[in-house]
């Protein structure tokens, strides 16, 4: 195997609840180069933001990685020791968070808080150069001198996430984890942001990882894309072909309900019945089977592997390949 | 300019407060059993000077008029004379006042921070041994009652030990000796300070420290704090630079909630120790019927409370930036 | 408008479904809360201490009735002109007079019983009828009613009491219960109005409106039966600060001559100069004081455990 920038192998995270292990992500891999983008799609609670807590190794303390692999430059992050880990994160590894949750301290000015990152990984260098990096950081992200000694809370939800942004790329690092960074924007401004986001990642090359749970969004900004559903990664692929023609009936709802959205009063009949993760149902089928318009006897007790539908393109559902549709 | 705005409305709604605890206390003197000239003028005073301190409280006159009388009187510092030190009461009250403030103070400012400082350690050290020891610690300190921990503090600390002089607030000897500069008395009066202090501060600090505690528990849970952890910074400065100053704010709301609390702490604290301030003058007052120099007295300590939350409030503001427009 | 689904549930909640099981289900509330109650360690120290003391205060009339020498009060030791240190005959010494330390002792545990629950009884039924009006009411009368309960909340109690004694003369005990309950009502009704505000907009209490019942039977039917929990988990606070103001009250002299509180006790072995000779006399009462206002305080805050179900849901997770 090839050393991407990162890859991910047959992950799995378990959360310690009142009766036993939970798993939230099972048996995932993936792999993100350098300078390449991968979108995770789905609903919330389907485990993408538990998989990029874990990349950061910041899982809450109830948390924790079965099985499996992080490499990241070569490097396992599911072994390293909290001192290495700390080096690690952000220096090379950084994230940007959901500005519309409090990721900003309120009671810090801005230009601190950018700046706290600098200092604390490159503490040899002087007052003058963290001052001159981080105006260089806000110049880039487009935000007025002036306003750099501001809190959080004068700044409006784009101006926030700007800054988060601005903190994320403080310190150069090889991979970027963005998780839901657009949520709760409105429309005009989660474009600008996108588009900061993707011209940042292609103009310093920076690997990234981008949760949405909007595919829309992901299919923007990505390169690749790869459909989760409780727990599982269901499809992998370069975004056209997840995007154009899906193999998973899971993704098909996704990109269906985005339509309809759009076009005409949607027809929600198929989309309601989305019931709530209720954790993996372990070997006994495709966890999809309940809601899957097409699912067989099999779908329910036979084991689904992966149906390769190109060299770049994954699907994990038996009936995959077997009928073309739409 | 949004923090003027906020501190002129707070003075106007003090006054106002103010106002209606002085009317309060002006009906509660004319309708409390007794003749209410008796209780303002000192029955061994000669005819002549009772007959002026009279007229210059309107006593002669109807009550509506003697309202009028008492709001002039209280807005320039005239509150007659005191039976028992024949002075005019402001006169004594201004001499106690720095006494009081100076041991308020000192008291709440420290013990505030000892309780920000120890509850954020037991918070960070959430359901281990540190963290159940200090709890029960600030229970126990919370609940002690004050004037018996006064009187143990004396008998272990001035009587035992012998460590601090038992009461008061100067060494006459040392402060009748010529020779002796500002630092030698100051270190004086710190040297009396000492045991009024400490048990202010232990019977207040318990009670911060339970609340910075579980604030603190509830601000690790924030989203920040995982972005300070992304951030690559150690534990120590996550928990001193993110956790603890967001923490704290709360912790300035309780010492604002408990102000009155304290003052009554610091009356009990003052008359224990003989520490010459307004809280003892109010006691000696009530004990000793010197009615003008306890109305005086109960005045000014509401005047006291009112202020200190004003100062409360504004620290707060300035503390938190989002208060401020 | 509201679900029938909804009032049913929520009237469910409120009242487990009918009149008819009133009883059985408070009944039933009150266990499920004690099963909470009884993992709490501190909440279990805070009652049995609780029991401790209310044995003190219920075998406080034994000694006098044994021999009148033991009245707390009244019974002097003829033997003993001075203060004597714990023997068999006196177990906790005498007092400066010869009057028995121990049934003094026992007899303050009575009065700061009386004291406590009284005073908080009276302030909470204030602040609870205070704070419900003015959350259901809202809008001017809410503005007049909390603002008046800052300005009593600013004033320090003992101060205020320690004047009205002053121009009222030497006050009964049953004046100072009064008055401090009437300073001490404030925190609650804040409290109170928050949580009637939140009920307020809750399915059954706007299904109540909609079918016409009146604003009283509202309040003391449907909402009442709601903030009572929380009125008495502040009961318990207000227990211990009404111990506290009684006794600093009688430590400063101005306690009711006619009964012996710890707060009394105190004052007299300060009065008399016999704090450093007679560690005996001073350290019970101060103790007790101390030991009480935790007990109860405890409680309290084992209480607040059961009382918020955020709490319960961790202790469930860890």
């Amino acid at each position: 195997m090839t050393t991407s920038l990162l890859d991910v192998e047959n992950l799995s995270i378990g959360y310690h609840t009142g009766n036993g292990i939970h798993l939230a992500v099972d048996n995932v891999s993936f792999h993100v180069e350098r300078g390449g983008s991968l979108g995770l799609v789905g609903e919330s609670g389907c485990g993408k933001t538990t998989i990029g807590m874990a990349i950061m190794g910041l899982l809450p303390p109830n948390a924790g990685v079965v099985s499996g692999h992080i490499r990241f430059e070569g490097e396992d992050l599911t072994t390293v020791d909290d001192s290495r880990m700390r080096k690690i994160r952000w220096r090379r590894i950084s994230m940007i968070f959901q500005a519309a949750m409090n990721a900003l301290n309120p009671v810090q000015r801005v230009q601190a808080q950018v700046a706290e990152a600098i200092i604390t990984h490159e503490p040899e260098l002087s007052r003058h150069a963290v001052a001159h990096r981080t105006r260089s950081l806000f110049k880039l992200v487009k935000i007025p001198e002036d306003r750099l000694r501001d809190y959080p809370h004068q700044f409006s939800g784009g101006m926030r996430q700007r800054v988060i942004i601005a903190m994320a790329l403080a310190c150069n690092p090889s991979l970027i984890i963005a998780d839901e960074p657009t949520t709760a924007l409105d429309v005009i401004v989660q474009n600008q942001i996108l588009k900061a986001i993707g011209m940042f990642q292609k103009e310093k090359n920076i690997g990234m990882i981008f949760i949405s749970h909007d595919i829309a969004v992901v299919s923007d900004v990505c390169t690749h894309i790869g459909v989760m559903y409780e727990g599982s990664l269901v499809e992998m692929g370069r975004k056209e072909e997840v995007f154009y023609c899906p193999g998973h009936p899971y993704t098909r709802l996704l990109i269906e309900s985005l339509l309809t959205l759009s076009d005409e009063p949607a027809d929600l009949s198929e989309v309601s019945c989305v019931i709530a993760p209720q954790g993996i149902t372990g070997d006994g089928g495709c966890s999809f089977n309940e809601t899957c318009s097409d699912a067989s006897a099999a779908c329910r007790n036979e084991k689904v592997g992966w149906v390769e539908l190109s060299d770049t393109h994954r699907v994990r559902c038996n009936l995959a390949g077997k009928e073309v549709e739409g | 300019m949004g923090l003027k705005r906020f501190i002129i409305r707070r003075c106007i709604e003090i006054l106002v407060i103010f106002f209606f605890i002085m009317t309060v206390l002006f009906v509660l003197f004319r309708i409390a059993p007794g003749d209410p000239v008796e209780r303002m003028v000192d029955p061994s005073m000669t005819p002549e000077d009772a007959q002026l301190l009279m007229e210059s409280m309107g006593l002669d006159q109807p009550v509506w008029t003697q309202y009028l009388y008492y709001l002039k009187n209280v807005a320039t510092g005239n509150m007659g004379v005191s039976f028992h030190y024949g002075e005019p009461v402001t006169h004594i009250l201004m001499n106690r006042l720095p006494n009081t403030i100076l041991l308020f103070t000192t008291a709440i400012i420290l013990s505030a921070l000892l309780g920000i400082y120890l509850g954020k350690i037991a918070a960070w050290k959430q359901g281990g041994r540190i963290d159940t020891w200090m709890t029960i610690g600030a229970l126990f300190c919370h609940t002690l009652f004050l004037p018996w921990m006064a009187l143990i503090m004396i008998w272990f600390f001035a009587y035992k030990v012998g460590w601090f002089p038992i009461t008061g607030m100067v060494s006459p000897a040392v402060w009748i000796d010529p020779d002796t500069g500002w630092i030698g008395k100051t270190i004086d009066v710190i040297h009396h300070l000492m045991l009024p202090l400490m048990t202010l501060i232990v019977i207040h600090f318990g009670s911060y420290l339970l609340v910075m505690r579980s604030s603190m528990l509830d601000t690790l849970k924030d989203d920040y704090i995982i972005t300070a952890r992304a951030k690559g910074l150690a534990e120590k400065e996550i928990r001193d630079r993110h956790a603890a100053p967001n923490a704290a704010l709360p912790v300035v709301t309780s010492v604002g909630l408990s102000l009155a609390f304290s003052i009554n702490g610091g009356a009990l604290t003052e008359t224990v120790f003989t520490w010459p301030g307004i809280g003892r003058e109010l006691v000696f007052a009530v004990s000793h019927s010197d009615y003008p120099l306890a109305q005086a007295a109960f005045l000014l300590i509401a005047g006291v409370v009112l202020v200190a939350n004003l100062v409360v409030d504004v620290l707060y503001a300035y503390l938190d930036p989002r208060i401020r427009y | 408008m509201t679900q029938p689904f909804s009032t049913t549930q929520a009237t469910k909640d409120a009242f487990g479904g009918g009149t008819e099981r009133h009883v059985p289900y408070w009944i039933e509330r009150f266990l499920d809360g004690w099963a909470i109650y009884r993992k709490n360690v501190i909440g279990r120290i805070g009652v049995v201490l609780l029991c401790l003391f209310a044995l003190m205060a219920a075998v406080s009339y034994i000694p006098q009735w044994v021999n009148p020498i033991y009245n707390p009060m009244t019974g002097v030791d003829p033997q003993i002109s001075y203060s004597t240190g714990p023997s068999f005959r006196h177990w906790l010494g005498t007092d400066n007079i010869g009057r028995d330390l121990f049934s003094q002792l026992l007899a303050g545990a009575r009065v700061a019983f009386i004291v406590g629950i009284t005073s908080a009884l009276i302030s909470i039924l204030f602040g609870t009828t205070i704070g419900m009006v003015a959350g259901y009411y809202g809008k001017r009368t809410d503005l007049i009613l909390m603002r008046f309960a800052d300005m009593v909340m600013v004033m320090p109690t003992l101060l205020v009491v320690l004047i009205l004694s002053a121009l009222f003369g030497q006050l009964n005990i049953w004046v100072i219960v009064v008055m401090i309950a009437l300073f001490r009502w404030p925190g609650v009704a804040r409290v109170i109005r928050s949580q009637t505000m939140s009920l307020r907009h809750r399915p059954f209490v706007e299904a109540a409106i909609v079918a016409g019942a009146s604003r009283f039977r509202i309040l003391f039917r449907h909402i009442l039966p709601n903030v009572m929990p929380l009125a008495l988990l502040y009961m318990t606070f207000r227990v211990t600060s009404a111990i506290i103001i009684e006794a600093a009250l009688a430590f400063l002299g101005f306690g009711d001559p006619g009964t012996v509180s710890w707060g009394m006790m105190l004052q007299w072995v300060w009065k008399t100069g016999h704090m450093f000779q007679a560690p005996y006399w001073l350290l019970p009462p101060g103790i007790c004081i101390s030991l009480i206002t935790m007990a109860f305080y405890m409680t309290g805050r084992a209480m607040d455990d059961v009382l918020d179900p955020r709490l319960r849901e961790e202790e469930i997770k860890r």
